[in-house]
């Protein structure tokens, strides 16, 4: 049995995170990318996605950045702190470039700019695989 | 012929700017353009764009910088870069040089569109989501005229914010719309509750659809 790979989505609207997750179901199959088992895990608040990250280590998180208890970016940072390899996504409705480059300097691994669509969260998963295959070559370096 | 693409021309020389909007309307594409690399980033994460062509020297971040933070966040569309001279960079699908031709710029479309291109997605929302959606946007009617009546700037913002971002992926697209022009006007103006009659209206006739 393949290993299943864990998405926590962190956001506080519940429709939202259920859009994000229908739309990664429906394009977890397309044949460019690399075909895993996913399992969802919900957030709606930074403590919440604090609690569930640290209990279940998914490998994927999509975390926005207006949360009701805090800011998204501080929470990445936490994140980051606890584990450096872990593949976030930041959400966010905005599109200033100050919060892009804050997320990256902070270690998201991509940015998506609200609404989701297909087209964004496909670019996001081919960035995943990458990142996956980039890092099981460097395990095997070591 | 190819077809109509939706192209992102990032360039800060205006004139030259102009020139290359004409020949790629003329030719049937529709353009944005933007004078930063900055803006031009911005843009072409909204996905909207089947083609990014970046200007390499602009003020601010220049076009290099532009498609280096693009690929890192994963931007996996065709950008080209417009160069007075020829550049080798991975980072791009193809190299224009400038000055324009539309000769050149068709073979490189040929090119590029050529090419091994992700594919686009139009995924349908399910009904009971469109439902939830729904359910969600009465309270938030609710909250508006709310915060309208006791003059509740901050909550008029939010809310006007988590429409921008949300509406769309729901097929309420004009909703979008209208939540992004009051966020741009209030970049420059103080928020007023009448500004907001257009996106309570858009609310309500989204209330009404049929589901």
């Amino acid at each position: 049995m393949p290993r299943e790979w864990k998405i926590l989505l962190v956001d506080d609207q519940d429709y939202t995170r259920q859009l994000l997750r229908n739309l990664l179901m429906s394009v977890a199959p397309e044949p460019k990318l690399v075909q895993r088992r996913y399992s969802f895990l919900q957030a709606s608040t930074a403590a919440q996605a604090s609690y569930a990250f640290n209990l279940y280590r998914p490998d994927l998180v999509f975390l926005d950045i207006d949360l009701p208890d805090g800011n998204g970016l501080e929470l990445l940072h936490q994140l980051k702190e606890s584990r450096k390899d872990c593949f976030i996504v930041m959400v966010s409705g905005v599109s200033t470039l100050d919060n892009v480059k804050s997320a990256i300097s902070e270690g998201a691994a991509s940015f998506i700019v609200k609404p989701f669509n297909g087209d964004k969260i496909f670019a996001v998963m081919q960035l995943f695989d990458q990142f996956i295959e980039e890092q099981s070559v460097a395990k095997k370096m070591t | 012929m190819t077809k109509a693409l939706r192209i992102l021309l990032a360039e800060d020389d205006m004139l030259l700017a102009q020139l290359m909007l004409l020949q790629l309307q003329d030719a049937g594409h529709q353009v944005e353009l933007v004078a930063e690399g900055e803006t031009a980033v911005s843009a072409a994460l909204s996905y909207a764009f089947d083609l990014v062509l970046l200007d390499w020297q602009m003020p601010g971040m220049d076009g290099l910088a532009a498609a280096a933070m693009l690929r890192q966040l994963g931007y996996n569309r065709p950008l080209v870069l417009l160069s007075a001279d020829t550049v080798e960079s991975s980072l791009f699908d193809a190299c224009l040089q400038k000055p324009f031709q539309p000769d050149s710029f068709l073979a490189m479309l040929r090119a590029v569109l050529g090419a091994d291109l992700p594919p686009q997605f139009n995924l349908a929302v399910s009904p009971e989501l469109k439902q939830q959606f729904k359910l969600a946007l009465a309270d938030i009617q609710q909250q508006l005229l709310r915060a309208c009546q006791s003059r509740d700037e901050a909550t008029m913002r939010a809310i006007t914010h988590q429409l921008k971002g949300s509406a769309e992926s729901f097929g309420a697209a004009a909703l979008t719309a209208e939540a992004d022009k009051l966020q741009r006007l209030w970049q420059t103006q103080p928020v007023q509750q009448d500004q907001l009659v257009l996106l309570l209206q858009q609310i309500a006739l989204e209330l009404q659809s049929a589901p």
